[in-house]
Formats: structure tokens, C-alpha cells, sequence
């Protein structure tokens, strides 16, 4: 059996906690065991890692993005972490946002990417 | 012939010509997006995770070719046994990472081990998708 147990590197931002609750945002503690259990592809793992309470969490704010709303017009080709219907921090890439999320403390939402042409109907083929 | 299949669950997923659905990964404190992708012969995340999956060598995965549909693009994947929770429930598929494609890339739920694990139907007229865990 290969051991897949995952090592954090040094500079990873969440590093040396052990769980997380956003006040009045998610009352479940999200565990962040850092230690990856090696299950097999296309088995489901029978002990599950705590999730959240609302199996629909970031339905929301995936729907508010997909909506294009005027909003994000500020934040072509940048990164953003939503929640709700509001942007709670951007970065020009991946790492500076989730430096910025870890410094302040935001947990949960979503991320995601947001395009340069946010403005023009897209369509992605293939 | 009559195919009469049953779903648990509807999600409306809004006004556009693609369906994608919050996904958590691993035990990030965050959800991302990802493309329920029925063309995608295997799933495919954005490189941009790697950090926070503690993956600092992705080469050290299965690799495998892997291309687009009109061969625009091209490269090498690598394969990760990678947890992922949808909806409330998990389940471990193999995602490849392309390390030479750009962050930013969608996140892509592809046939191999996601579609084995959930019943995926669609009426994108009404924009609704229904699924079951199997």
C-alpha cells in the first residue's frame, strides 16, 4: 500500500491549527487534520471528516457568481472568496488570496477565479 | 424502451450554458467551484489547490496523457487519489493536476471515479440537475 499521508510545507497558511469556526457564519468546526488517510480510488471513506451542516453551503455564492453581478466588474482576472453575496477578499493570485484569508481569519465561502472577460457571454467548449 | 430513472436530489443551477456545483476539497476551510463535466474523461483540478492539498511535487502522481477536445492543448497530467465532499457527502476520485496548464484553469468532474459514484441527470431547458449518491 502507498502511503499517501500528506505533509503540510512550512509556509502553509493554516498551518498549526487544528479547526476553525467562522462566528455566525458556520457553527460546525471544520477539521483540518492534516494527516490524509489513504483510501483507494472510487472508495468512499467510511469515516468521514466533519461536514458542514448545510450539505449546500457555497450554492449561494456560486449561483451570485454565475449571475455576473456588477460587482465583480472590480475583479477581472482576479481571485475572490465570497460569501453570501459579498466579496470578503481578493488577491491577484491563489497564494496572495489565501494569505489574505488566513491573516484574516476567513474561513469558509467559496473561491474561485474571477475571468477577464467577465462582461461577454462565455462558452466553454471541451 | 422505457429508462425510468430516480433522483434524491434537484439543484437549480442557474441562468447559463454550464453546470457547476460548490465542491469542498480535502479538508480545506473553503469551496471551490467545479464543472460537472461529462466530457471529461477523468477529473481535472486547477493547479492554483496544490499548495493548500500539501502536494508540493505534483510529478509524483500517476501520470497520464491528457488533451482537449480539439487538441489545442496537450501536456501531462498526474494523477492524485484526492478527497473531495459534494453536497454533504465525500468521496475519494482521482483528479490529475496539469502542471503546465495556468491557474485559473475550471476545476473539471470528469467520468472516471466522480460519474461512478453519482447519478447525474439534466433538464437544461428548466435548469434543474438531479442526482442520487450511489
Amino acid at each position: 500500500m502507498t502511503d499517501s499521508t500528506a505533509v503540510l510545507a512550512a509556509d502553509f497558511p493554516y498551518a498549526g491549527d487544528t479547526s476553525y469556526t467562522l462566528p455566525g457564519y458556520d457553527p460546525l468546526p471544520i477539521n483540518i487534520t492534516i494527516n490524509v488517510p489513504n483510501i483507494p480510488i472510487g472508495m468512499t471513506d467510511q469515516h468521514p471528516w466533519l461536514r458542514r451542516i448545510n450539505p449546500r453551503e457555497g450554492v449561494e455564492e456560486l449561483l451570485w457568481l454565475e449571475s455576473r453581478p456588477p460587482e465583480l466588474a472590480a475583479y477581472q482576472g482576479r481571485w475572490v472568496a465570497v460569501m453570501g453575496q459579498h466579496i470578503v477578499a481578493d488577491g491577484a493570485n491563489m497564494s496572495e488570496l489565501r494569505t489574505l484569508m488566513a491573516e484574516g481569519s476567513i474561513m469558509g465561502g467559496l473561491v474561485a477565479h474571477v475571468p477577464e472577460d467577465i462582461g461577454q457571454t462565455e462558452y466553454l467548449i471541451g | 424502451m422505457t429508462a425510468l430513472l430516480t433522483f434524491d436530489e434537484e439543484l437549480d443551477y442557474g441562468d447559463r450554458h454550464r453546470i457547476s456545483i460548490p465542491i469542498r476539497v480535502e479538508n480545506l476551510p473553503y469551496q471551490v467551484e467545479a464543472l460537472i463535466d461529462t466530457g471529461a474523461g477523468v477529473s481535472c483540478f486547477d493547479r492554483a489547490l496544490l499548495p493548500d492539498l500539501a502536494i508540493g511535487e505534483v510529478t509524483t502522481g500517476i501520470a497520464i496523457p491528457v488533451r482537449s477536445a480539439n487538441d489545442a492543448v496537450a501536456g501531462t497530467g498526474y494523477l492524485h487519489s484526492i478527497r473531495i465532499e459534494i453536497f454533504g457527502r465525500d468521496m475519494t476520485i482521482p483528479v490529475a493536476f496539469c502542471p503546465d496548464w495556468p491557474e485559473g484553469t475550471p476545476n473539471l468532474l470528469g467520468m472516471r471515479g466522480f460519474f461512478e459514484q453519482m447519478l447525474i441527470g439534466f433538464d437544461h431547458q428548466q435548469r434543474r440537475m438531479y442526482y442520487s449518491f450511489t
